[in-house]
């Protein structure tokens, strides 16, 4: 195993890496380096990026003329999905936190991410989420559109199994991204340089937060969505293929994470945005705190404006009254923004460097983006507009207007940084013209396509609706060809680009007082920011109140930068392990195609996912990666909180989400339906109250599993533990017994009605989490019959009991919904 | 006190509420009889006993988080932040619901 101190110091590292993979390759495959792992996000998402642009070029040419056949209607569905998917949610996203994971640690003056393991762990589910949902493609891919609606996600309209691949990718993805939020979040809370409050973060971090904050709550919800998706496939279960669950239940918990999502791939480009205008313009961005104030603002109302995606559904006049107030609402604070940008412009010398076309191309594109979607919140434009070409052109202007365009101004404005050379600027002054030119004859006609149904395979003549196609088309390629520019500028210029010394735009930001590419260690000495709040470390003399390189308080790190690789090789298998486990539940072809179960579990792989990773994870917590926490570093609020404990409570928080929607399910589904089973007429109360007690009482031997360690009880904590496993297999064993006595008596199978739907899935979820917990439990016991956490090193018996606790929190919940109401 | 008093206390608290939950129902009015107390028979309506028992869970939870999970103890930063979330994440998850069945 890898032996390591201090942090992601190699001291020895694991031979069994050293000896498979050349020195190369083990950099890229086993880095936890927050700026390498940067560049993997970067790269893996530009070829996402490519792969979803051919996508849509195909669908583009398929559109290019009536009644064309160059994609089968399948196809062309299956190519629509996947396009989506990838654009959202392995394009968008992974781009901006590549820039992230390089770029804030840099901004905010930090050595790394808190957790430079799980940012690592969370990068390899990311791909493997991304190869899964390529995957898709030869088990039939999902061909229902992005948005995955219901009742078409339910077996007798969705057969192939290529959904259920999908679905396993959403989870995967979901579960790096939030990883990566509670990384990130602990990480800027805690870790900030000396002197930098809050308020000083500049806006790109700032934007960062926003997104987490953002991510933190809508995406736990977006796997619980995913989930009960998946168990209606796999198992037969009726959420959403009932007349009580179905098609509503879908659109409010996937829209309640839906339209957040897109402020979470907006958000980023902003704070690119936010950075580079200032920097080209040589002046503040103008009101800076109110910019970071809208986004807040835009943040918390984007979770009250889902249902003006769901005008037609017969939500009810005072939701359309009250959800279109709210979506005008929500573009005030947006409006700010853009004012805030055209401020700094006004009377400013732009130099009009790459980087900064991008983002002023970025900011009028999304000002047509936002005016069309205003109109969108009319429930009257509504009703004539929805599932049009002119909802499609409003969100490309959005999402590939602004975003994409806001972080390739991202990559020019980086570039130099990322490799310490430049690229070529007249190549990337081309590459602007020809991409907004291609983009606005790609996306504007589709304005003009009011009456065309998007989402069509093909179209008749006489529809009047193919010059404008065939316009956009031509644009679309345009646009794409155009990329091929970027491509073959960074590409080559990486290699042969002039040097770009540490600062070629004068930023104001930390990062640029870096050499390019920084040291691995990014900091020889933590920088400290001044008391008036600023720190631009231009080499323009006349910039105002340069304060010249920062040489801060000179805080002891205790590193040896000569080696400070931080390899470790079991992010990446414990990944691998997630993806062949996932494969082996969705791939099995069902045995029998009429049933509307799908679930064929293919045992090689399960097996193989499971012992892999029950192995990785063991190699993980053994391996010595301690990660030292400064202690003078900004870190307000949470001074006196440790990086873990406020990660675990973050983790836990967007665990209470996610038992939130289970819960939220099972209300929907009940109170809809017209009968339910009298209380105590298929599940035992006393069964129920057994359960409950025994999770008590493992709670109680949880807490004195830490009063034991503390004062250094070896038998106690020995004991205490030993108690917290029996009662966690006793618990098991109720609750098998239970499901064994339902599932053989016939009445209560899991297909057999909603109460078993709901009881099977909430209940099994708590019990995934509980087995969890055993696993954790004799982990702590193994160490601790090695002697550990004895000797004021107990955090590890907190830290479990925190989650065992939680774990029990929900019980209590569950026990009265189930069993007693 | 002694914090192993207080755990202990702490559970107690948590049995003796879980048998409370567990002997409301008999206050159903389902059971037509009710159930006979000292000044007569009574049996309360479904949504009262529903939020009694919402309302003993929650409380099983808050002194779970307290005093297990030592919230009471910790910097109120962090205290806060575990509050204002649990508060933003119940308003929108009570959100969902309302929206759910405005339909």
């Amino acid at each position: 195993m890898s032996q390591l101190s201090r942090i992601g110091t190699v001291v020895q590292s694991d031979p069994m890496s050293q000896d498979i993979f050349p020195p190369r390759v083990r950099r890229w495959l086993f880095t936890t380096n927050h700026k390498e792992v940067g560049i993997l996000y970067l790269v893996t998402s530009l070829f996402f990026f490519v792969a979803a642009g051919l996508l849509a070029l195909t669908m583009r040419t398929q559109l290019s003329v009536p009644n064309n056949n160059v994609l089968t209607e399948t196809l062309y569905n299956q190519f629509v999905t996947v396009h989506g998917l990838l654009m959202i949610f392995w394009v968008l996203s992974p781009l901006a936190f590549g820039f992230a994971n390089y770029i804030i640690p840099l901004q905010i003056g930090a050595r790394d991410l808190a957790f430079p393991r799980l940012n690592a762990m969370s990068y390899w589910f990311y791909l493997f989420s991304g190869v899964a949902i390529i995957m898709s493609f030869i088990f039939g891919a999902p061909d229902l559109g992005w948005t995955l609606y219901s009742p078409q996600t339910a077996f007798q309209f969705t057969p192939t199994i290529g959904l259920n691949v999908g679905a396993a990718a959403l989870i995967l993805i979901t579960v790096s991204i939030t990883m990566s939020s509670v990384n990130f979040l602990v990480t800027m809370f805690k870790m900030r340089a000396p002197g930098m409050k809050l308020r000083n973060m500049p806006v790109f971090p700032w934007a960062i937060l926003v997104t987490i904050f953002m991510m933190l709550y809508a995406f736990p919800s977006f796997l619980a969505a995913v989930l009960l998706l998946y168990v209606d496939r796999a198992f037969g279960t009726f959420y959403f293929s009932s007349i009580q669950g179905g098609a509503l239940l879908w659109d409010n918990v996937f829209w309640f994470f839906g339209h957040p999502e897109v402020y979470i791939v907006l958000f980023p480009a902003i704070g690119v945005i936010a950075d580079v205008i200032p920097t080209f313009t040589r002046r503040p961005l103008y009101g800076s705190k109110y910019v970071i104030g809208s986004m807040i603002a835009a943040a918390v109302i984007s979770f009250i404006v889902w249902g003006h995606h769901m005008f037609v559904t017969g939500i009810g006049l005072t939701s359309t009254k009250l959800y279109t107030v709210t979506t005008i609402a929500v573009s005030l604070p947006f409006d700010v923004m853009v004012i805030a940008m055209i401020e700094t412009l006004i009377k400013a010398r732009v130099k009009l460097k790459a980087a900064a076309l991008f983002a002023l191309g970025a900011i009028a594109l999304f000002v047509i983006g936002g005016i069309t979607g205003v109109y969108l919140a009319s429930v009257a434009l509504d009703h004539a507009l929805r599932g049009t070409y002119f909802v499609v052109a409003h969100f490309h202007y959005i999402m590939v207007g602004a975003s994409i365009m806001g972080l390739i101004a991202g990559l020019y404005y980086w570039f130099p940084k990322l490799t310490g050379r430049m690229y070529n600027e007249t190549v990337a002054k081309v590459h602007f013209v020809v991409s907004f030119i291609g983009f606005n004859i790609l996306y504007f006609p589709m304005f003009l396509l009011l009456d065309m149904p998007r989402r069509i395979q093909t179209y008749a003549p006489d529809t009047g609706w193919g010059p404008l196609n065939a316009l956009a088309t031509l644009g679309g390629f345009i646009f794409g060809g155009a990329q091929i520019l970027l491509f073959l500028n960074l590409f080559f210029s990486q290699q042969r680009g002039l040097p770009s010394g540490s600062n070629p735009w004068d930023g104001w930001t930390l990062e640029w007082s870096l050499p390019s590419p920084p040291p691995a260690h990014d900091f020889d000495t933590i920088p400290t920011i001044a008391e008036d709040g600023t720190y631009h470390f231009g080499n323009s003399p006349g910039l105002p109140n340069g304060t010249g390189y920062p040489n801060g308080s000179k805080i002891g790190n205790g590193y040896s930068h000569s080696h400070l690789e931080g390899l470790s090789a079991w992010p990446v298998v414990v990944a691998f392990a997630a993806f062949i486990f996932f494969l082996g539940l969705t791939i099995g072809q069902p045995s029998n195609p009429t049933t509307p179960v799908t679930f064929q579990p293919f045992w090689p792989l399960i097996a193989d996912g499971a012992i892999l990773g029950v192995i990785a994870l063991y190699g993980y917590s053994r391996e010595r990666f301690q990660v030292h926490e400064e202690t003078h570093v900004e870190s307000w609020p949470f001074r006196e909180v440790p990086n873990v404990k406020l990660g675990i409570w973050t983790f836990l928080g967007a665990e209470v989400i996610f038992f939130g929607v289970l819960i939220g399910a099972y209300f929907f589904v009940r109170t809809n339906s017209p009968t339910w089973p009298e209380i105590g007429s298929l599940f035992e109360i006393r069964n129920g109250f057994a359960m409950t007690l025994v999770l008590l009482t493992s709670s109680l031997t949880a807490i004195m599993a830490l009063v034991s360690a503390k004062i250094g009880s070896r038998n106690g904590l020995i004991a205490s533990l030993l108690g917290t496993f029996g009662l966690g297999i006793s618990f098991l064993y109720i609750k098998a017994t239970e499901w064994f006595y339902l599932g053989t008596h016939g009445v209560f199978s899991v297909a057999n009605g909603l109460p078993a739907t709901s009881y099977f899935i909430t209940t099994g979820t708590h019990g995934v989490h509980v087995f969890a917990g055993m696993l954790m439990t004799l982990y702590l016991l193994a160490n601790t019959l090695k002697g550990r956490y004895l000797k004021g090193d107990h955090q590890a018996i907190e830290h479990f009991g925190l989650y065992w606790h939680f774990v029990d929190i929900v019980w209590v919940f569950l026990f009265p919904l189930f069993y007693l109401i | 006190m002694n914090t192993t008093y207080l755990y202990l206390l702490v559970f107690a608290i948590l049995v003796g509420s879980t048998d409370i939950e567990v002997n409301i129902v008999a206050l159903y009015p389902s059971a037509s009889t009710g159930v006979a107390m000292l000044f007569g028979t009574i049996a309360l309506s479904y949504g009262v006993i529903v939020s009694i028992l919402l309302g003993l869970a929650g409380m099983k939870a808050l002194l779970i988080a307290l005093f297990y999970q030592h919230l009471k103890y910790e910097p109120r930063s962090l205290s806060s932040w575990v509050l204002i979330g649990l508060v933003i994440a119940s308003l929108l998850m009570s959100l969902v619901f309302i929206q759910l069945h405005v339909h």
